[in-house]
């Protein structure tokens, strides 16, 4: 990428540019991308009693019962507007992101006309026993796959100190984001993009729903960026009068969801906190 | 434009003037017609034709593939309705004088009247009374005095093993294995040097090699079906995956829509009828009309029946060989095999492997186990209760800090 500022800016010394002379471009735009691990806590939703559906079917069979599955990967993208440039950088934004992870369903048992069930087998184990047997993991699955998906979304505060960076040219950019989320969320299966379930109303009817909803929740993500443009100042000048890129950081940032349809029932928690890793772009 | 469309929409112009026109090249089968007749040079095409309805005379044009028409399935069923059409470029001799026409199959040079008398030679003269069961041949010198597309059925059994000069019986029986050479030829004019109109052929009646089913694993209302073959198999074009019902083994697993919509991708000879794969440019069915059901198949040997493909192709270059066959009956058995197929519509089965679809519980299912506790929706409040002032402390300190942040600007 230093490669490529320095050719910018030899063509435009060839050019007669002069780069000293010139303000930076306005800056109201930031476009960021990152990545992180992600893994929702649905076993904490309200209402659950202690079961924990989500670690037995997409849990690893030789972990303890209950345990958190592994993490799965989480892209998002965010925009924000700075509305505010003086002591530091404030914006608002909006975020999207997806997570996808797949599991094996369980199969009923032909001969008993029952579901494993998992059970634990000392503090580190898990076993699954069906109609009082323990059985083996294949036993028990089926060759269907549940499919989680999730798409978090933010409305997102931001603050950016780039004091630092701006007046002390220490390219070191602490910021911290806090935003009401909406974590929407379907399960699909090996038959259809969106699963439906079965459940009795209170009147013992039966009836079908489709496998999806949103859950609503508050994020904060305090993290540190690293101001690239510092590596060629002159060449990050060069670009900004082309393009009007301002700043390219490289970021990592907490992720503190706090997603459960704010303690409601019948709201999964999609709750995590995790880090995240990503790149971003002030225009 | 497709090649085969340009070619069957020449061959409609042509076929319906009297000049035909190939200045373009684009009805090119690879046979030719060539030679004198009553001291009239003649020259056209020759083709294969099937045909594109089991009760109609319509026939559609294959030349794209026709080096592999020829499968098992044609030859077990005695097939007739393969046909080699012959367009000559003009009439042969319209001066009225009478020639004769003969038509032949086998070896390469079977127009040289020397092997028509040469004990062994693999050419075999076809008549209304050879091969057995042939009477419904036709080969009329008249029809060649017009220019006019010309059928003339070609005898499936016959082109896959031709009979032998000099043999009183043959056993016109299939399996004559790999890849081989033949050519149908019709003769015009006097046997001592007659035009010819040949047209190359390549038949295969061994099948290619069996895939191994693996596995056939339950879901709900599905089986998912896994195969494989040995590394640096060769051969395979395609698979498809055959299913039925144990407890209704005549009956078609998968409904009528599907199979009219799902191509079979290899030909069988079942209960003496035959269907024949696709053989089209799309590689998609042809529009022949699939044999009825009748009483069989009934229980015992699962047979290579195309109506009881349960999947579309998978091509066998894929790096997953398996397929999901939807749409059964959890708690009902299935037999299900999987069949190799090679170009020229030749299938070998695996083994037969009984699987049942059994309902299946996700995530979800657990939860909504109990009503009370089946999350759905998407409204903040669609199927619980109100938020508790408590719960709404933060959404309020949010929106808060936006109007803050809002006042700042425009002040």
């Amino acid at each position: 990428m230093s490669a490529r500022y320095s050719l910018v800016a030899a063509l435009l010394l060839v050019t007669g540019v002069t780069h000293a002379e010139v303000s930076p471009s306005p800056q109201h735009v930031m476009f960021e991308v990152k990545f992180g691990p992600y893994v929702p806590h649905l076993d904490q939703s309200v209402g659950l009693g202690g079961s924990t559906p989500f670690s037995d079917l997409f849990g690893d069979s030789s972990s303890a019962k209950g345990s958190t599955p592994a993490w799965g990967l989480l892209g998002q993208g965010e925009l924000d507007y700075q509305f505010f440039q003086g002591f530091g950088v404030l914006g608002i934004g909006i975020s999207a992101g997806y997570h996808y992870r797949t599991a094996k369903s369980f199969v009923l048992s032909p001969k008993t006309q029952k579901y494993c069930a998992v059970e634990a087998d000392g503090p580190t184990q898990r076993k699954y026993v069906l109609g009082g047997q323990p059985v083996s993991y294949g036993d028990c699955i089926s060759d269907d796959e549940d499919k989680l998906n999730v798409v978090p979304m933010s409305l997102l505060l931001s603050y950016r100190f780039d004091v630092l960076d701006r007046r002390f040219s220490i390219p070191i950019i602490p910021y911290v984001k806090i935003g009401l989320a909406y974590y929407v969320w379907w399960f699909g299966n090996s038959s259809s993009y969106v699963a439906s379930v079965k459940t009795t109303d209170s009147s013992g009817a039966d009836k079908s729903l489709d496998a999806s909803g949103g859950s609503l929740g508050l994020v904060v993500h305090p993290g540190l960026a690293l101001n690239l443009s510092a590596l060629d100042p002159a060449a990050a000048r060069a670009i900004d009068q082309e393009v009007g890129l301002n700043r390219v950081t490289a970021f990592v940032e907490l992720n503190y969801s706090w997603v459960n349809g704010f303690g409601q029932p019948r709201k999964l928690d999609l709750s995590d906190t995790s880090l995240s890793a990503g790149l971003g772009f002030e225009f | 434009m497709t090649r085969l469309t340009r070619q069957l929409l020449v061959f409609a112009l042509a076929s319906s003037s009297p000049v035909l026109a190939f200045a373009d090249g684009t009805t090119t089968g690879s046979g030719t017609c060539t030679g004198m007749v009553n001291g009239k040079a003649i020259s056209g095409k020759t083709m294969l034709a099937l045909p594109t309805s089991q009760n109609t005379e319509e026939m559609e044009l294959v030349t794209q593939n026709q080096g592999s028409v020829f499968g098992r399935a044609e030859c077990d069923c005695h097939s007739r309705g393969v046909r080699l059409r012959v367009i000559l470029d003009q009439a042969a001799a319209q001066d009225g004088q009478a020639f004769s026409t003969a038509m032949w199959v086998g070896q390469d040079n079977c127009s040289d009247q020397t092997q028509h008398t040469t004990n062994g030679a693999q050419c075999e003269q076809i008549t209304t009374n050879n091969p057995p069961g042939n009477s419904g041949f036709k080969l009329e010198a008249n029809s060649f005095r017009t220019v006019a597309a010309v059928d003339v059925s070609l005898p499936g059994e016959a082109l896959t093993k031709p009979r032998p000069v000099g043999t009183s019986s043959w056993d016109y029986k299939c399996e004559t294995g790999g890849p081989q050479n033949v050519t149908a030829q019709v003769l015009l004019g006097p046997d001592s040097a007659p035009a010819t109109c040949k047209l190359p052929l390549t038949v295969n009646t061994l099948g290619p090699t069996a895939p191994r089913l693996d596995s056939v694993g339950s879901g709900n209302n599905a089986l998912t079906v896994r195969w494989s073959v040995a590394e640096a198999t060769s051969g395979i074009q395609y698979y498809q995956v055959l299913c039925r019902s144990k407890n209704t083994p005549n009956v078609p697993v998968m409904s009528d829509e599907f199979r009219s919509s799902t191509p079979y991708y290899f030909s069988a000879c079942i209960d003496g009828m035959l269907y024949r794969r696709p053989l089209n440019s799309g590689n998609t069915n042809t529009t022949e009309e699939r044999p009825g059901f009748g009483t069989l198949p009934a229980a015992g040997k699962f047979p290579v029946d195309p109506r009881f493909i349960c999947s579309d192709r998978v091509t066998a270059t894929t790096t997953d060989l398996s397929a999901r066959i939807a749409g059964l009956n959890n708690g009902e058995e299935y037999e299900v095999m999987v069949v190799s197929i090679d170009s020229y519509g030749n299938a070998t089965e695996s083994a037969v492997v009984v699987g049942t679809p059994q309902p299946t519980k996700g995530v979800l299912d657990e939860l909504c186990a109990t009503d009370a506790n089946c999350p759905a929706g998407f409204g903040c409040s669609a199927l619980g209760g109100m938020p508790s002032p408590s719960t709404l402390l933060p959404v309020g300190a949010f929106v808060l800090l936006l109007g803050l942040a809002r006042r700042r600007r425009v002040g």
